[in-house]
């Protein structure tokens, strides 16, 4: 036994020192060819067997030389790697103690994989595009450019959404030359001529209240190219063409826009059915602090609105030209003077009709009526806007004049035949001034509104004339103070406001009110939670009413913050309010050819209960941005609306009943870019349930009215010869009325698909739209409309030959539900057209 | 001395609960002298950099800072990219005497770096030098190009199309975990880390307090010169270097107005109110004096 152990111990010994004695040092030097100057930090790698596996490694020393233990069994390599030499690798011969590489240099390529802050990067509540990297040549002007950016939504009017918030503030190298006008920038300034885009959230721009106050308002900057700076950027655009009449279109717009000054004068014209309202209509909300609140006129004799249940441009009959002229200077870091004059006159016309039915307790009422409409309207208007914000002061003084001036006159046939003529003005005078002083533990502020309005209005049925003139005058005047410490800020707001308001028809009627109101705000801040709470305590009076209210608005808001990509927030918000002018008016009065409205003469009040949850995720390295809102509206009011329908006359009149409305909405965006495809995906869901009551001669019935509204979208543009955009609009509503009368889910399936192909100079553009309509559950629609748009580049010049409505549909047809009725309606559209326009660009 | 303030406080200007937020942005006439070329270089790097300065706060929500490395032929340029635009933004403010709303619309813009340091490996030759501020004053501090002792391991990765191995060592103070590259033949790496035979792609501290991750390489085509820059420094070692860090975090304007007599710092909140002291920083520094495990 012990010979045995001894044997296998000297044979462990043996072989151990067998190994010992299998390891070779081996001694090597790294150089270079031509120079012979030793490589450093050259990677020598010991490789094993025939699979070339990395047994040991070593880096070159300053004078090229390494060392390595080389064990004796197997096969070995040493493989010398070094950047810019070509690799070396060399068989090693039993016991080869030394070797030298001599390293020829070679050009190296890297499989690059590109260093960029990305298409889109944040910095803390800033977010920016790089729009180098989402044009095309297809994109004409700034809005194609925004709807390509993965969070950016673009509606059909221009409003611009961030995440499903409109944007409060729209810049131009931090200048806002429009007063919120911003579709005369998006829809003039050529899309090449900017760079970059940055969303700011979180935007507070008075500086006496940046960190102090908190804001869920968001800013659209647009940074322009340096070479686009400081100059003139003029574009022309004119066309002509023929459909069922004379076509033309035109366009003059020329833009200075620089950091210091900036100017823009845009003049346009067509009666292509392109829609120029949006060119004047101020579409963002400005700075938090200068928003107070103001009600607006009340409107007796409206004018009938054009409908619009297809694209506008493809039913819009119209004569539009529209001029503005904007000039801002910059006078200093701090002060800036704008001015502002916008006219446009629209002549539209529309053919339309629709057959109603409205499910009554007692009966159902079916109504058919068909219109021939004529809208005229001039619209004036000029501003004039003063701003001195710095740290330790804000003062804001903005002067406002209108005058629109309208004109409707309506051929009614179906039921009725007869013609309606509706003459209706608005003049306006309106101040808004608004200042901050900031001392050294609180600040302090006034604000003030000033307007005075006359609504001059006649409506003409059958050489019958009757008018109803409006004078409003409306302040709201009141003092801020706010104290920010240790996280906590109390705000402090109280004022009056006053209105005066009063029509006179035959006789006149006055509903004047008064409200004096106290507006505490208390808004705490931790680390990434914020809680806001509020109470708006008001007391109002209409001494000819003989009404008094004293009352409690609360609200609280809760808001955290997870990390830099996630925040939620919880809302709550009690709203009681009292109607105006336009609620209370007792006299019978016809609004028009058919309708006929007759208040009790009571107070309207409202109770309103909101509540709400808001959650937003951005990850702007994958181009990902999702929000998702809930809310629950529940109102309470006193009076419920009772429509009577008789020989095809409505008969509205309120009486005194205790009702309540529910809604309930769900809303989420997702959206999705992929840098390397060069996509942009998003999808909105929107679901709604909406409940309440309604009356019939003295019969109150319920009615639940479900709706579900899906859009997907796509954008795609892998290279300059190729770009598609789809997008598809799902919409299916219900409706339950009473306990007995459901009608059935019906479904408005629209869809639209754009193709761009781009051969060097020339592009094709092609674009079909199919929209699926159930008329009824077993009667379906379907309609399709096709373009096509050949546009050709040389030099400055664009040329586009366009062709509209290719199939030459006339009609288009669609159900729709609400409250308690259904109309199935008719709408003459624009027929096959061809277009040839010319645009140069200086 | 003609040195403008261009920044005092940037805590208004960011949300972060880090105390990192209270980091002075202080630009002085020196930053203006542009750097001298030491070497070309050849490819370019960039790290997404995950730090977590405060261990002891709850959230212990990390710090994300976009890094560059400049690989030359012989040495190495590593550096925040962020600090990098800042710096260079204000600078150009500076020449252009722009006004102080504008340079806090930068701050504001561009703010929110927080790596100061900046490391040149094998420069001078077998050295690394490090270069760093605090407050006015800049320190040059050159110690021994000490190589990690790794050991690899079999496992492999795919990172940014590249294919990688891993390995792992104890480098000052910490346990590191690397992903390399040997398409890439040049041994260099993040921070102080080389000595693999490749680059490394992605590292991370076995306490997850700091962590590298290759988000881009580009090469250099054209002469693009690698630039030793950082003005008149105060020549430091790593122990003293050390020591003032420790001070520094304690009582950032204690040691600024001591350091620098003459100079006088008004501190606000983000209302603007004036405060009197501020709260120790967090220190969690990358290179540990004692061992940890």
């Amino acid at each position: 036994m012990v010979k045995v152990i001894l044997s296998l111990l000297s044979l462990f010994l043996l072989g151990g020192i067998h190994t010992y004695a299998q390891n070779t040092t081996l001694e090597g030097r790294v150089i270079e060819t031509g120079t012979r100057q030793p490589l450093e930090a050259a990677t020598v790698s010991l490789l094993k067997g025939s699979g070339r596996t990395l047994s040991d490694y070593a880096l070159t020393d300053a004078n090229g030389g390494f060392h390595l233990k080389v064990p004796s069994t197997g096969t070995w390599q040493v493989s010398v790697s070094y950047m810019g030499y070509k690799t070396q690798a060399r068989p090693l011969t039993a016991g080869q103690k030394s070797i030298e590489f001599v390293m020829e240099q070679e050009a190296f390529a890297l499989k690059e994989v590109q260093i960029r802050p990305g298409r889109v990067w944040a910095r803390q509540d800033t977010l920016k595009y790089d729009l180098t990297r989402f044009i095309s040549s297809k994109d004409t002007h700034v809005s194609d450019l925004l709807k390509k950016l993965p969070g950016i939504h673009v509606e059909d009017n221009g409003l611009i959404k961030y995440n499903g918030k409109a944007i409060s503030n729209f810049y131009v190298e931090g200048l806002d030359v429009t007063g919120g006008r911003y579709n005369q920038i998006n829809n003039n300034l050529r899309a090449d001529a900017v760079k970059e885009a940055e969303v700011i959230e979180h935007h507070q721009p008075v500086k006496s209240l940046q960190s102090k106050v908190f804001t869920d308002d968001v800013a659209l900057n647009l940074k322009l190219k340096p070479e686009a700076r400081s100059q003139w950027i003029p574009n022309a655009v004119a066309g002509t063409g023929y459909g069922e009449n004379w076509l033309y279109t035109a366009s003059f717009n020329a833009l200075q826009l620089d950091k210091k000054n900036q100017t823009l004068y845009t003049y346009k014209s067509n009666n292509i059915g392109t829609d120029l309202s949006s060119e004047q209509q101020e579409l963002s909300t400005g700075n938090m602090y200068d928003r107070m609140t103001d009600n607006g006129v009340p409107q007796f004799l409206p004018l009938p609105s054009i409908i619009t249940p297809l694209d506008k441009k493809r039913l819009l009959f119209n004569d539009t030209h529209t001029f503005s002229a904007n000039r801002l200077y910059k006078l200093n870091d701090e002060k800036q003077l704008r001015f502002l004059l916008g006219y446009t006159h629209d002549r539209t016309t529309q053919q339309r009709g629709s057959n109603e039915t409205y499910y009554f307790a007692q009966d159902t009422v079916s109504v058919t009526d068909n219109q021939s409409l004529r809208l005229r309207t001039d619209r004036l208007e000029g501003e004039l806007n003063f701003e001195n914000n710095n740290g330790a002061h804000y003062t804001r003084n903005r002067l406002l004049l209108s005058g629109a001036w309208n004109d409707g006159l309506s051929e009614i046939t179906g039921d009725q035949t007869l013609s309606q003529h509706i003459r209706n003005s608005q003049l306006e005078v309106k101040n808004l001034f608004s200042q901050l002083h900031n001392k050294e533990t609180y600040t302090w502020g006034i604000r003030s509104l000033l307007r005075y309005s006359y609504l001059p209005a006649s409506l003409e049925i059958a050489d019958k004339k009757e008018k109803m003139n409006v004078q409003n005058a409306y302040t709201d005047n009141s003092l801020y103070w706010l104290r920010r410490k240790n996280g906590l800020s109390l705000q402090l707001t109280t004022g009056i406001q006053g209105e005066l308001s009063s029509v006179t028809q035959e006789q006149r009627y006055a509903a004047n009110s008064y409200l004096l109101y106290a507006h505490p705000q208390l808004e705490w801040e931790r680390n990434s939670f914020q809680a806001i709470a509020s109470a708006a305590l008001q007391w109002q009076q209409l001494p000819a009413q003989s009404y008094a209210q004293f009352r409690v608005n609360p609200t609280l808001r809760l808001r955290y913050r997870f990390n830099s990509r996630w925040e939620s927030s919880l809302t709550g918000k009690l709203t009681k309010s009292a109607g105006g002018l336009s609620e209370l008016y007792p006299s019978l009065y016809r609004q028009d050819y058919r309708t006929r409205i007759h208040n009790s003469g009571i107070v309207p009040e409202a109770t309103q209960q909101l509540y709400s949850l808001y959650s937003e995720y951005k990850n702007t390295i994958q181009e990902f941005f999702w929000t998702l809102s809930l809310s629950y509206v529940h109102s309470l009011n006193n009076l419920l609306t009772d429509k009577e329908v008789t020989n095809s006359e409505f008969f509205i009149s309120s009486r005194d009943y205790r009702n309540a409305t529910n809604s309930y909405t769900l809303n989420t965006i997702l959206s999705k870019g992929v840098f390397d495809w060069h996509l942009k995906t998003s999808l909105e869901l929107t679901l709604n349930r909406s409940e309440g009551e309604q009356s019939n001669r003295g019969t109150v019935q319920t009615y639940r009215y479900d709706y579900l509204q899906c859009i997907p979208r796509i954008i795609w543009s892998p290279s300059s010869l190729f770009e598609a955009d789809y997008k598809a609009t799902l919409g299916c509503s219900s409706s339950r009325i009473g306990e007995d009368t459901r009608l059935d889910p019906l479904w408005n399936i629209s869809q639209r698909l754009t193709l761009n192909f781009g051969f060097k100079e020339a592009e094709i553009q092609l674009s079909g739209e199919h929209y699926y309509n159930d008329l009824s559950s077993t009667q379906h629609l379907n309609t399709f409309l096709t373009d096509a748009s050949i546009i050709y580049k040389i030099g400055k010049w664009r040329l586009t030959a366009t062709a509209t409505n290719l199939l030459n549909q006339k009609q288009y047809r669609y159900t729709m539900y609400s409250n308690i009725q259904s109309y199935t309606s008719w709408i003459n559209i624009r027929p096959r057209e061809y277009l040839c326009t010319a645009q140069y660009r200086f | 001395m003609k040195t403008r303030f261009m920044m005092l406080c940037c805590m208004c200007l960011c949300t972060m609960t880090s105390a990192f937020a209270q980091r002075m942005t202080i630009v002085t006439s020196n930053d203006l002298k542009k750097g001298e070329p030491i070497d070309s270089t050849l490819f370019k790097v960039q790290y997404k950099m995950t730090i977590v300065e405060d261990t002891l706060a709850t959230d212990r929500s990390p710090i994300t800072e976009t890094m560059m490395l400049e690989v030359g032929k012989r040495h190495s340029l590593f550096y925040s990219y962020t600090e990098h635009v800042k710096d260079s933004v204000l600078i150009d403010d500076m020449v252009k005497n722009a006004s102080q709303d504008e340079i806090m619309k930068h701050l504001r813009q561009y703010g929110g770096g927080v790596i100061t340091w900046r490391i040149y490996k094998n420069y001078p030759t077998g050295s690394v030098t490090t270069f760093d501020k605090l407050g006015i004053t800049k320190f040059r501090c050159e110690e021994k190009n000490e190589q990690p002792q790794w050991t690899l391991l079999p496992d492999t990765a795919t990172i940014l199309s590249y294919l990688c191995h891993k390995a792992t060592c104890h480098f000052k103070g910490r346990t590191y975990e690397a992903w390399y590259t040997q398409e890439i033949s040049r041994s260099e790496g993040p921070w102080k880390l080389y000595g693999l035979p490749g680059l490394i792609l992605k590292a991370g501290d076995s306490r997850n307090s700091y962590a590298f991750e290759c988000t881009g390489v580009e090469q250099c085509r054209n002469q693009t010169p690698l630039l030793l820059s950082g003005g008149t420094s105060e020549s430091i070692n790593r122990k003293s270097l050390n020591k003032l860090y420790e001070r520094y975090v304690k009582d950032p304007v204690g040691f600024i107005t001591s350091t620098q007599p003459g100079v006088t710092i008004k501190m606000a909140d983000e209302s603007g109110n004036a405060i009197k002291s501020v709260q120790p920083l967090p220190y969690n520094p990358i290179e540990l004096n004692s061992e940890v495990k």
